[in-house]
């Protein structure tokens, strides 16, 4: 995969438009374990987990660190 | 060998009838009941069970432990003699998203985000970005020159002169709402952590070159939250109506992106050469003490915020005069006069008091002390100055261990950052190492023989004019705040890290 590709890989991701129900993303070919709430929701209902079962994103990230 | 606990970083919760498992940026909330009654889930939680070491029957269990696997709750040992570079990257990267998620979990962003740090903040975290950018050239620079393989200084040539421009292009604060020159910009004195970040990652670069390639890489991988970055800024620029404030901060993203700046660091740390064991864990140990310089620089944008509410920039000194209403540096107000740096010394360490150290870290600033003269030796073109280093290398007690140890704290790697960046100038060296003795800092204190030579020459050989002044009141306003940092409570280098 190119980096021009795996960077618009990255947006789609990232704008929600992937269709992804993988909450392990690889981005830029970094792997992260980020996603939406509904996302991360939607693989929990995938593995057959108890019932009442939830996960939350507890922390968004900010500004970049700089270089 | 661990095989599949819970990461360290992992913290279990119980609140009300939820079992909350929170890592990095999730909060995964089971049923309290279904924990209660499920003892293969409750042995994992408790870390008395390895994900690996059970068979699991029940799909529910199953499920739950594939979740947490898929978001790299558990721990598998790769420890071993040696790492190919692209082993070593797959091990940072755990490491490095338990960094992200602590950094982004500081309380200073959600008080950005609603505009409720008040501008002397906003402002500090602004221009702290502006000086973490102009480190970069500065530290790549070494690199181009001191590392040691080919193939990497010829890199550090062409990454330099992608990045040495980028403070200059995208960070000073060019908004019509905000009167903030670019003098004032250039002119801004570093926060204590944004200072040490940059002279830390300087004397890595001469020292460590996979620790400055791990450090670049955390940086330069940030571009990963791209789209959680153009939403805070798009909330801060509506908390503080200053609309396209960030326009030129995403046009510098946008640029990291489209030179895929971190897929460059990527195919370095995809050779195949092999790292000992020992180099990497004590290239992570370092990379450690930058990311802490980064989150410290949080702390310390909140307290700058904390001086007041007026904008006060941390302008250098002008004139001789300290005064707080002019310069967020100072705590008093003073006209500082001196004909020498021994009178100057002596100004300046009658400005603050200072907490002794604690004593686990006497024997790492001594060192620091001695290694600064080292340096400053080396530097040196004049025939007094030589002699008296020499002097005061003698009289201290010759170093025993140079290593960073565990309890290291990041104040105390600041410090010997700073010392060592001073080296450059003995007279400045010698100056910061006078006001610290006069502030009763044991590990600065050279034997009786050395101290006299240090004062006879301050005074003799280091007179000052008055243009001198405020450039020497400014580095020991910095060297005073670093010190009463040290002082403070500080977080110490993890003793182990997750390999």
């Amino acid at each position: 995969m190119s980096t021009a590709q795996t960077h618009s890989f990255e947006l789609q991701i990232e704008s929600g438009k992937g269709g992804s129900e993988h909450a392990a993303l690889t981005i830029s070919n970094v792997a992260v374990n980020l996603a939406s709430d509904e996302k991360l929701q939607r693989l929990l209902d995938l593995l057959e987990v108890p019932k009442g079962t939830r996960v939350t994103i507890s922390t968004k990230a900010s500004s970049s660190v700089v270089r | 060998m661990d095989h599949g606990r819970l990461r360290d970083e992992v913290s279990i919760e119980t609140v009300g009838e939820e079992v909350i498992v929170h890592h990095r940026f999730i909060d995964l909330r089971l049923p309290r009941g279904w924990v209660d009654k499920t003892p293969e889930i409750r042995a994992i939680l408790n870390r008395e069970a390895d994900s690996d070491a059970l068979g699991f029957q029940d799909k529910q269990v199953n499920g739950i432990v594939e979740f947490l696997k898929l978001q790299d709750c558990f721990f598998h040992s790769r420890a071993k003699d040696a790492y190919s570079l692209r082993e070593i990257k797959d091990i940072f990267e755990s490491i490095a998203l338990g960094w992200f998620a602590r950094y982004y979990r500081h309380p200073v962003w959600n008080r950005l985000r609603r505009g409720e740090l008040n501008l002397n903040g906003f402002l500090a975290w602004v221009l702290h970005n502006y000086h973490v950018s102009r480190a970069a050239g500065k530290s790549g620079s070494r690199c181009a020159v001191l590392f040691p393989k080919r193939e990497l200084r010829k890199f550090f040539r062409s990454d330099v002169l992608e990045e040495y421009w980028h403070c200059d292009a995208f960070y000073f604060v060019r908004h019509p709402d905000l009167s903030i020159s670019d003098d004032d910009v250039k002119s801004y004195v570093p926060l204590p952590a944004s200072l040490a970040f940059e002279q830390y990652t300087v004397a890595v670069a001469e020292t460590d070159w996979l620790a400055h390639l791990l450090i670049s890489y955390f940086q330069e991988s940030s571009i990963r939250f791209y789209a959680d970055c153009q939403k805070f800024y798009s909330e801060v620029e509506a908390a503080y109506n200053l609309p396209d404030f960030f326009k030129t901060w995403t046009a510098h993203m946008r640029l990291d992106f489209d030179h895929g700046h971190a897929d460059n660091f990527v195919e370095i740390l995809s050779s195949s050469d092999n790292v000992s064991h020992e180099l990497f864990v004590g290239s992570l140990a370092a990379a450690w003490f930058a990311f802490s310089f980064l989150y410290s620089s949080l702390d310390q944008i909140e307290a700058e915020a904390a001086k007041g509410a007026a904008v006060t920039l941390r302008k250098p000194i002008r004139g001789g005069v300290l005064d707080p209403s002019t310069s967020s540096l100072c705590r008093v107000v003073r006209r500082v006069e001196g004909t020498n740096l021994l009178e100057f010394a002596r100004v300046f360490a009658s400005l603050d008091e200072l907490q002794p150290f604690e004593p686990g870290h006497t024997a790492f600033l001594a060192n620091g002390v001695l290694e600064a003269l080292f340096y400053a030796m080396s530097f040196s073109t004049e025939h007094d100055e030589i002699i008296v280093l020499g002097r005061l290398i003698e009289a201290f007690p010759s170093g025993k261990d140079s290593a960073v140890q565990d309890h290291t704290s990041s104040a105390a790697m600041a410090i010997v950052s700073f010392l060592r960046a001073q080296a450059c100038s003995a007279k400045t060296l010698l100056f910061v190492i006078q006001i610290a003795i006069n502030l009763g800092c044991e590990w600065a204190r050279p034997a009786a023989g050395g101290r006299t030579r240090l004062e006879a020459f301050l005074k003799t050989d280091a007179v000052i004019d008055r243009d001198g002044w405020d450039r020497f009141a400014t580095s020991a306003l910095q060297w005073i705040e670093l010190l009463n940092w040290g002082a403070g409570a500080s977080e110490a280098c993890p003793s182990s890290f997750e390999i």
